[in-house]
């Protein structure tokens, strides 16, 4: 089984080609998650997760008893009507889902609030448009600080948890966004960095057999190191006391709609505070032993 | 453990400003007889004293110019002549990257180094070749290094030169380097200027410690972030839990324990003192290792522990961790070595006007 987890589409074609692989596998629509995962699991994959991209709101997913069992993301434009999505409430708990919603509408923001509240673990997707550093960071303190049990939310809780101050943290990895762990692949074994390459057309390679030497490839070496070229270039974001959790992601935005760096300054005093509940937890563990 | 400061060449790819070696000296590189002649000195010296280690720093000018053949000769010839004695030479080697590739490193295995010292200047024109310093390829070519090191599981640290140049901007440098090197990992060591200081870069001790101080608050609450950045985590080890983890300028202990040995053989104290050419013990060619380091001439650092001591830091809290400091420091200011060094005040104002109020902690 090779290092890195491909993301791909969902094609018999191509799903009979890869075996062995851990999969994350891109459904065409929700009625077809459990025809998708189990497909791919029948060709001796590890599935990941399923995702599903929709543009609609998460109140007309169908959530259906089928999806138990099957990890799933989903990323869905906007939350809905809530009393739909409450009726839902207790199948969608039941389920081992992740909700993520868009920071191109403002009302998402309110949204993941209620969704996380709800115990469901959901995230945060960031969009093309600007968005309010300051509601960011409400969401963010809410996930983080907030004393009540709540369902995880993304990027927060994995910059938190995995932060590890010998190490790069990259959040794109909640996104499949991280050529040290995913691959993206199409029917036709293109190979990207990410998924918006792959649409682009921004290939590294070509088919199975260049997958496999894929440290040897070039461009591929040049996306693990491209984080480097903010120091060659002596970027402002290279001067940045959270570059480490942040890695630059909003480079081309910071003069039109600045707050980055107060964000994540607080982001990784969130994060300190929650290794050190974390820490004290484990510490009560031990004692009630 | 003896530390051999091995200079093979002082021919360097790159003209950083505070350095002035290539511009003052004709630069040279050791020969195979000498590199020869070396080892057998080593294996002579290491047979005499059974329990002693040497930690050989290939040091330059940029030792990779030497080219990975001469690598592979100091090898063979290490073990040639130090057949009983090799597992007692520990390499260690001081490089500026940007001319490593993996036939070095396999190399630098076989020689038992698994960790590099480097320099990095996020300043543009401080580091690079020619006049202008081009330190964007300079960069390029040093980052490629680094990714090499890192993708062999190569250990790495460097050292930042405080320059005029940076006094600007601290907290930006110690945020750039932090990024680029996460844990620390680093020295921030000020420049040292010797004779003219044609770049006007030179920095007063107060100026060094007024640097160190705009960083110092910041790396304290987040020390736990960036744990590796010197020289704050050594006076947190002296200060706070009383080791005595000092720079070989404050141990006090220098006099018998460092060489400096340069590509025709020169001997001195270290890499300053042979830079400089402020003390001579000879040449390798006519004198043995175990002479040079027996070399009467150190004796008078012996005495300046007592000469200081009972001098000018008499009763001062800190000798414990300074010792008077580096005697090339005295040396430049007093054409001896019986001063303290001239960083001292800077050393106590950085105490006082910032690590002791903001980490409330009382020496």
């Amino acid at each position: 089984m090779r290092e890195h987890i491909l993301v791909c589409p969902f094609d018999e074609s191509l799903l009979s080609r890869l075996h062995d692989e851990s999969l994350v596998v891109i459904a065409p629509n929700f009625e077809q998650i459990p025809h998708v995962y189990h497909t791919a699991m029948q060709r001796s994959n590890r599935v990941i997760c399923v995702v599903v991209y929709s543009k609609g709101s998460l109140a007309a997913v169908p959530f259906h008893e089928s999806w138990k069992g099957i990890p799933i993301a989903i990323y869905a434009g906007e939350m809905g009507p809530f009393k739909e999505f409450m009726m839902r409430l207790p199948l969608i708990r039941d389920l081992n889902i992740r909700i993520f919603l868009n920071s191109d509408k403002k009302e998402n923001f309110t949204a993941l609030h209620i969704i996380s509240s709800l115990h469901i673990n959901c995230g945060l997707e960031f969009g093309e448009s600007d968005f309010d550093w300051e509601a960011l960071n409400d969401l963010m303190t809410y996930a983080l600080y907030g004393k009540v049990h709540h369902g995880v939310m993304e990027p927060f809780q994995f910059i938190a948890s995995r932060y590890n101050p010998e190490r790069l943290t990259d959040f794109g990895t909640v996104y499949f966004n991280n050529p040290n762990i995913y691959l993206h692949i199409d029917k036709d074994e293109n190979i990207a960095i990410s998924r918006k390459d792959l649409q682009k057309g921004n290939f590294i390679a070509k088919g199975l057999n260049e997958l496999n030497d894929i440290k040897k490839n070039k461009k591929f070496e040049e996306a693990l190191h491209e984080w480097q070229n903010f120091f060659l270039q002596n970027n402002t974001c290279a001067f940045c006391p959270s570059w480490r959790v942040c890695m630059g992601k909003f480079t081309d935005t910071i003069e039109r709609n600045p707050g980055c760096q107060k964000f994540f300054a607080d982001l990784m005093e969130a994060t300190d505070h929650f290794l050190a509940s974390e820490h004290k937890k484990r510490e009560r563990e031990v004692w009630q032993l | 453990m003896a530390t051999i400061i091995f200079k093979p060449t002082e021919k360097c790819n790159s003209n950083c400003i505070y350095c002035d070696v290539v511009v003052r000296k004709k630069p040279k590189t050791m020969s195979y007889e000498l590199l020869e002649l070396i080892f057998k000195n080593i294996d002579e010296y290491l047979k005499s004293i059974p329990q002693e280690r040497i930690q050989l720093i290939w040091h330059g000018g940029e030792p990779l110019l030497l080219g990975e053949e001469y690598f592979q000769k100091a090898i063979e010839l290490q073990e040639k002549h130090c057949r009983d004695t090799k597992h007692r030479i520990d390499h260690a080697i001081q490089s500026n990257l940007t001319l490593m590739n993996e036939k070095f490193l396999g190399l630098f295995r076989q020689l038992g180094i698994n960790q590099v010292g480097t320099s990095f200047d996020p300043i543009a024109g401080v580091r690079g070749p020619g006049a202008e310093r081009d330190s964007v390829s300079y960069n390029s070519r040093f980052f490629k290094g680094l990714n090499l090191l890192e993708k062999h599981n190569f250990g790495w640290g460097f050292i930042y030169v405080v320059t005029k140049k940076s006094l600007a901007r601290p907290l930006d440098i110690f945020y750039y380097l932090t990024n680029m090197k996460l844990s620390g990992g680093f020295m921030l060591n000020p420049v040292l200027i010797y004779g003219e200081d044609r770049e006007n870069i030179g920095i007063t001790t107060e100026e060094y410690a007024d640097f160190l101080g705009a960083i110092f608050p910041e790396w304290w609450k987040h020390r736990n972030r960036f744990p590796q950045v010197n020289p704050f985590k050594m006076f947190v080890e002296n200060i706070i839990e009383k080791k005595k983890t000092v720079g070989c300028e404050d141990t006090g202990r220098c006099a018998y324990g460092h060489v400096y040995i340069g590509p025709s053989g020169e001997a001195s104290q270290c890499g300053r003192a042979g830079d400089w050419e402020i003390i001579s013990y000879g040449n390798i060619n006519e004198r043995s290792l175990i002479d040079i380091m027996k070399d009467k001439q150190r004796e008078q650092f012996i005495e300046r522990n007592d000469i200081l001591m009972n001098g000018e830091c008499k009763g001062c809290p800190w000798w414990e961790f300074c010792h008077g400091g580096c005697p090339l420091d005295s040396y430049i200011k007093y054409k001896d070595f019986k001063h303290r060094t001239n960083r001292c005040e800077g050393k106590k104002l950085f105490l006082e006007k910032y690590f002791f109020p903001i980490t409330g902690i009382r020496f």
